[in-house]
């Protein structure tokens, strides 16, 4: 059974419509990404998922039920922002507590864990944390909460590498314990990493919705090749953009569906090397608008 | 410099206007009001016969020498009490545009690109002299227009040189306490303090020792004879506002960003918040606990006037037949007065404490509570209660403080219990603020300026009113005009009842809207 569904969700402010018809759902155990890039809808999405905003129209249910049925359903749900606000005067260890209480929960011995895994000093107010230790304040606390959904708006902005690590690691814990994860980004590497499925947003529609490799179709691969041939050949080819050739060194793009037929006219070259670069947002979105708008 | 001078000017100069504006109109509103109500010099005469009171004068400053005149009543009537607006406006913008804009880090990015601490000073110091000097110059302008016989140009140059003078007095202070103190709350709130208190020791010693008055900044404006004497020396003690300039420049120049001369790190234990009640109580604990003391503070320089006013009343024997009863009765009948004043003034920390609900909403942890299974009814609810508990604390101490720096009066004949009944009699004023104040929020989350409004335009009615005679028609819009004012009249139930009915009414529709609002 779905942990959280959404039917067809549409937010309209006055004559501005935020998010229209937006509908996916997230199974248990299961890591879902949420990517577009700024002011999609990503986070307009998720507040109507949590409450803080009431859809114009659609219906959001959790366990099957919809929230209007059930006004307790936030109990389910842990929730870190993207731009997390603390309160100032608080230190994060008094965040962290109050945070507890409000779930119910008295685990310390996990919460002392998390502090020590996120090197959080706890005794600090607010007010002197940067943003990425007002962000593990947040994170700290959704991993500690009963909740069988957390939602992860940006999850990551504000964190160094070492501590995204610990956060991917503490995101697989959590779905080994069966809880479902809404990871919501603009970053497609962090989200290729972790998520089973992914569902794209755009100018407040979703466009895409599946596994990351049925998705392929919509990606185009980044290669960086050394060779001391020239590769003006490959640049002509259908599928391939963006080809550039300095010298010894080429880069370009090539469709995910196309990469096969490339490689295999490549392999007629001397390559001293051939790098594969990790797809990017923006690219996803180049093929998108390219065959959107019917020219190649 | 140019460019940040020009940069913060964008970003004050809507609120600098409406300041400007709000206390021009108030100002210039009096003159032709005055002159209305008391044409002759025969009528003025009168009034200052009943005005030469320790009430009035606590509330105004000394009455001067010689005629009562038109600008002479009107500078006594205002001068004083427009100070607290002018300080008020002064600290606010100082603010804003040096300690807040510290703690929100702006300044730091604005000092990595290539402006000076100089270049941000100056532009700090010189909003501050413009927008005070347009002040002076607008109030100028507007007196001199009305030319009236008794305010010349000289008198109207000297009312506006001291609007310029104490403006830039608080001006300079807060700037210098924003270095010292480490966040900009701190600052607002000991300003806030210096603000009020001052105004407080001031009414204080105007009637009890009116030489040790001279302390407070206040009082340099009723030396001033303003439209008699015209003693300009006492503008001198305002050139304190320069030299508070230069010591926060001083400071400013050498000290780190974000530190202060005055470090408030305790080492506290670790707080247990186990309820959101207590969060919200812990959030507004320093506002709650600053504002009680104040009301304490307030009423009992209320009450020390008393007996003063006791000993005036016995010694005038037209104001004793005018009393009656013996002649407690005006300073019963002052009470009384004293009472809806002070609950006024109570008003103002219940309406701070729902306040920090949408400030809550503005860093959006609203949105953060919401998913610890936090209902809005219970956000809202909490802050309810907190304002409630405030506010009838606020109106019990005030009462409380009144009584006991009275209690060496004789003959006033109030007991602790007229002054307990008093504060309950008035309790359904805090109830129907709070459910203004409720509905307000529930229905949009800019609306809340409403409140604050209408709060000033029950002060205005009802202390301006007191002094002008104004009709009791504009007394209609406010629950003062329904509930009795006791002590001198028994508490009128069934008006306590409907004043209290439609604060309930309105705190449930706050809810109602509030749990189906979009948060912002």
């Amino acid at each position: 059974m779905s942990v959280l569904e959404l039917k067809g969700i549409t937010k309209r402010f006055g004559k501005f419509t935020a998010v229209e018809e937006v509908s996916f759902e997230i199974r248990e155990g299961e890591v879902f990404g949420f990517i577009g890039p700024n002011g999609a809808g990503k986070s307009t999405t998720i507040r109507a998922i949590i409450g803080a905003i009431s859809p114009t129209s659609g219906e959001v249910r959790i366990h099957g039920k919809p929230v209007a049925v059930q006004p307790d359903y936030r109990k389910y749900i842990a929730y870190v922002p993207g731009d997390v606000q603390l309160w100032p005067n608080l230190t994060g260890g008094e965040v962290i507590r109050f945070f507890m209480k409000m779930s119910g929960n008295a685990d310390t011995e996990k919460m002392e864990a998390l502090i020590r895994e996120f090197r959080l000093d706890p005794k600090k107010k607010c007010k002197t944390y940067s943003k990425g230790n007002r962000q593990k304040v947040a994170l700290i606390s959704a991993f500690l909460s009963d909740a069988d959904l957390l939602i992860f708006d940006e999850p990551t902005t504000g964190l160094d590498p070492l501590m995204e690590r610990t956060f991917h690691r503490q995101v697989l814990a959590a779905k080994s314990e069966g809880k479902s994860i809404l990871l919501s980004s603009h970053i497609l590497s962090e989200v290729e990493k972790l998520a089973d499925r992914i569902a794209i947003i755009r100018e407040g529609k979703i466009i895409e919705t599946g596994r990351f490799s049925e998705l392929k179709h919509i990606t185009r691969v980044h290669y960086r090749v050394r060779t001391p041939d020239d590769l003006a050949e490959v640049g002509r080819m259908k599928g391939v953009h963006e080809f550039r050739q300095e010298g010894p060194e080429a880069e370009f793009l090539v469709d995910a569906d196309r990469v096969k037929g490339v490689l295999g006219v490549l392999r007629g070259y001397e390559l001293d090397s051939l790098e594969t670069l990790p797809p990017k947002l923006e690219d996803i979105f180049m093929r998108y608008y390219d065959t959107g708008s019917g020219a190649s | 410099m140019r460019h940040y001078f020009r940069l913060s000017m964008k970003d004050t100069r809507f609120r600098i206007f409406w300041w400007i504006f709000g206390i021009a109109s108030l100002t210039l509103m009096m003159p032709p009001a005055f002159h209305g109500l008391y044409p002759t010099q025969g009528d003025r005469d009168v009034l200052k016969a009943t005005m030469e009171n320790p009430a009035v004068i606590a509330m105004t400053g000394p009455i001067q020498e010689g005629d009562y005149t038109l600008g002479v009543m009107f500078s006594h009537e205002m001068a004083v009490f427009m100070a607290i607006v002018i300080g008020l406006f002064n600290i606010m913008i100082a603010n804003s545009l040096s300690r807040r804009k510290e703690d929100d880090g702006l300044l730091e990015v604005v000092l990595s690109k290539n402006i000076t601490r100089g270049g941000v000073f100056s532009a700090q110091v010189l909003l501050g002299l413009l927008m005070n000097a347009i002040l002076a110059l607008v109030l100028f302008a507007g007196l001199q227009s009305f030319g009236y016989e008794s305010m010349e140009t000289a008198d109207n140059f000297l009312y506006a040189a001291q609007t310029f003078g104490f403006g830039l007095f608080f001006y300079g202070l807060t700037l210098l306490i924003a270095q010292l103190l480490p966040s900009a709350d701190w600052a607002f709130g000991i300003m806030l303090a210096v603000l009020l208190l001052g105004y407080a020791y001031r009414a204080a010693t105007d009637v009890a020792a009116p030489d040790l008055s001279v302390i407070s900044p206040y009082n340099w404006i009723s030396r001033l004879s303003l439209y008699s004497e015209n003693e300009v020396v006492w503008l001198v003690p305002f050139f304190l506002g320069p030299v508070f300039l230069i010591a926060a420049w001083l400071l400013f120049r050498n000290r780190d960003l974000g530190d202060s001369v005055i470090r408030l790190q305790v080492n506290r234990r670790i707080r247990n918040i186990g309820s959101h009640l207590r969060l919200a109580f812990t959030l507004s604990r320093t506002l709650i606990i600053s504002w009680l003391a104040g009301l304490l503070l307030l009423g009992a320089s209320y009450g020390s006037v008393l007996g003063d006013l006791e000993s005036f009343i016995g010694d005038n024997e037209m104001l004793r037949q005018m009393a009656g009863e013996g002649g407690s009765g005006l300073t019963v009948q002052f009470v009384g007065t004293l009472m809806v004043i002070v609950t006024i003034i109570g008003l103002v920390p219940p309406l701070m404490v729902m306040g920090k609900l949408l400030k809550e909403e503005r860093r959006s942890h609203l949105e953060i509570l919401g998913t610890l299974n936090i209902s809005r009814l219970r956000m809202m609810g909490d802050y309810m209660i907190l304002a409630l508990a405030t506010g009838a604390l606020s109106l019990f101490l005030a009462n409380a403080g009144m009584y006991a720096a009275s209690l060496g009066v004789e003959g006033i004949g109030l007991t602790f219990r007229d002054y307990t009944v008093s504060t309950l009699n008035y309790i359904p004023a805090v109830m129907l603020f709070t459910g203004l104040s409720a509905f307000l929020i529930g229905l949009h989350h800019r609306l809340h300026v409403i409140v604050w409004l209408y709060l000033f335009y029950n002060f205005l009615v009802c202390y301006l009113g007191q002094l002008l005679g104004l009709d009791d028609i504009y007394r209609i819009l406010t629950p003062f005009y329904y509930l009795n004012e006791t002590p001198n009249e028994a508490v009128n139930l069934t008006a306590c009842l409907a004043v209290g009915g439609v604060g309930l009414l309105l705190m449930a529709l706050g809810h109602l809207l509030f749990r189906k609002r979009d948060l912002s």
